[in-house]
């Protein structure tokens, strides 16, 4: 395990079990370690659990909704560069990198960075559309922990969200990284398309060999960010309709003999207040580790250019990769994005989801209101701004 | 106690009793994506008993993997936030 002491106890990795745990301090304490170095010492601002390293801004699959704008022609680092911000991330203490782009396969030495970055004892994993991906390139995956495909469902409801049909070919590479001994997952984006077709993009996903799902909000960044966005996002009744629709699909798949996990992204979770059953009990939600808007806390993302961003879909602030460590409590735009949580506006500042939600998704409230207020696609701040004559 | 430098430790004896209770937060599996971070949602909807049985399994892997301890970084300035709030999971 890999234990990285923190204020209130330690993080820990586990190497035998995919896990990350948070131990408080008698827990430390019960492993034989102790934190004094850290525990006596003032709270400072803790780097990332996980960065997502942008390490290609070139891809030539041109999706409507990418939210980097990345291009055929994008800018991709050398290798010598990608390894100095891995030595960052080491640095820092970070846990998980998850490789992405831009298209990420489409450099010859991905495989090598993966071993880069355990050897440095990160966790490796990655995203790719699948597009171009062959069986020799999958071979070459086999260093990372997982890896994602961008699997939006079949034919029509994957081009309804990318603006091409390129289902084939994603599902050609779930099959061909199963068969590689990759263990292999999909990214689903729901639109209010794609929504309505989970159940059977899911069953079709892990038919051809996905261990695991892992459902997206739409959101307005990059080629997203324009007035199509209002078109495709969820609409009022399915946001309000996220709980039960999660419950019925984990249902299902725990029937099913053999395994696969359900995930959802940090902007889902505004979407649970409108269960009864889950908004009541948030310290399950909290204990199980289901992170909300973690944007400049615990995840980070660092740009093409070393910068580092709040999250992937956030802009850049001032801060290189390479101070990733120390210098988290020194950039004015990381304290803004992390400035709501800690002080949130009503509705938020009630909700028993508060903790673990953090105000939903700063994109899309700054795309819909200019500041990082309650996320507005959020059945309970839509109720209080109705029930305050705000439609 | 003198804190650990980082690297590999060893345990000290009678280590390795941690407790459900102690365990804040646990967040299971990898994730694979490079946009927004994900989390494992479909154990909230399992039994307690199913429950139970994960959190045995990493109390197990607590009490039996060797333990490296990454470096502090040199994370200098004091947090702007309340202190209470810091880095808490």
């Amino acid at each position: 395990m890999i234990v990285r002491f923190e204020s209130w106890g330690a993080w820990v990795k586990l190497e035998t079990m995919p896990a990350l745990v948070a131990l408080d301090r008698d827990g430390v304490r019960a492993l034989g370690l102790d934190g004094a170095g850290t525990w006596e010492l003032p709270a400072t601002i803790s780097p990332p659990v996980e960065v997502h390293l942008a390490v290609t801004a070139r891809c030539a699959a041109g999706c409507e909704g990418c939210y980097l704008d990345a291009r055929p022609d994008g800018v991709e680092p050398p290798k010598a560069t990608l390894l100095a911000r891995l030595d960052a991330l080491r640095d820092a203490g970070v846990f998980t990198v998850a490789f992405g782009g831009g298209e990420p396969t489409t450099r010859a030495d991905i495989g090598e960075l993966a071993e880069e970055a355990k050897s440095r004892g990160i966790t490796p994993v990655l995203t790719t559309s699948g597009l171009g991906l062959s069986s020799e390139k999958a071979e070459r995956l086999r260093a990372f922990a997982q890896v994602n495909v961008s699997y939006d469902g079949e034919g029509e409801d994957y081009a309804a969200v990318r603006g091409f049909d390129g289902a084939r070919a994603a599902e050609s590479a779930i099959g061909m990284l199963a068969l590689a001994g990759v263990r292999v997952g999909v990214n689903v984006v729901l639109t209010r398309t794609t929504f309505e077709r989970i159940g059977a993009t899911l069953r079709r996903a892990r038919s051809l060999g996905a261990l695991e799902a892992q459902l997206l909000r739409y959101k307005p960044a990059g080629r997203a960010a324009t007035l199509d966005y209002l078109a495709r996002r969820l609409t009022p009744e399915q946001a309000a309709s996220v709980g039960p629709t999660l419950r019925a699909v984990s249902a299902e798949h725990a029937r099913a003999p053999g395994e696969f996990r359900i995930r959802i992204d940090c902007a889902m979770v505004p979407f649970l207040s409108a269960d009864p059953e889950i908004a009541a009990a948030p310290e399950r939600l909290a204990r199980l580790g289901v992170f909300g808007c973690e944007a400049a806390q615990a995840l980070a993302a660092v740009r093409v250019d070393g910068t580092v961003a709040p999250c992937s879909f956030a802009g850049p602030t001032e801060l290189d990769a390479s101070r990733l460590g120390a210098g988290m409590g020194q950039d004015p735009e990381i304290a803004r994005w992390r400035a709501y949580a800690s002080s949130p506006a009503e509705p938020c500042a009630s909700c028993s989801l508060r903790s673990v939600c953090k105000g939903g998704c700063k994109v899309v409230s700054s795309f819909l209101s200019e500041t990082h207020g309650p996320d507005p696609e959020c059945p309970r701040v839509r109720a209080f701004g109705a029930s305050h004559g705000r439609a | 106690m003198k804190p650990h430098p980082p690297g590999p430790v060893p345990r000290r004896q009678g280590g390795g009793g941690v407790n459900p209770e102690h365990v804040r937060v646990l967040r299971a599996g990898h994730g694979a994506n490079c946009s927004s971070i994900g989390s494992v949602i479909d154990t909230l909807f399992f039994t307690a008993l199913a429950g139970g049985a994960i959190f045995a399994a990493v109390a197990a892997a607590l009490a039996t993997e060797p333990v490296r301890v990454v470096p502090v970084p040199p994370r200098g300035d004091p947090a702007p936030e309340p202190a209470k709030d810091e880095g808490e999971p």
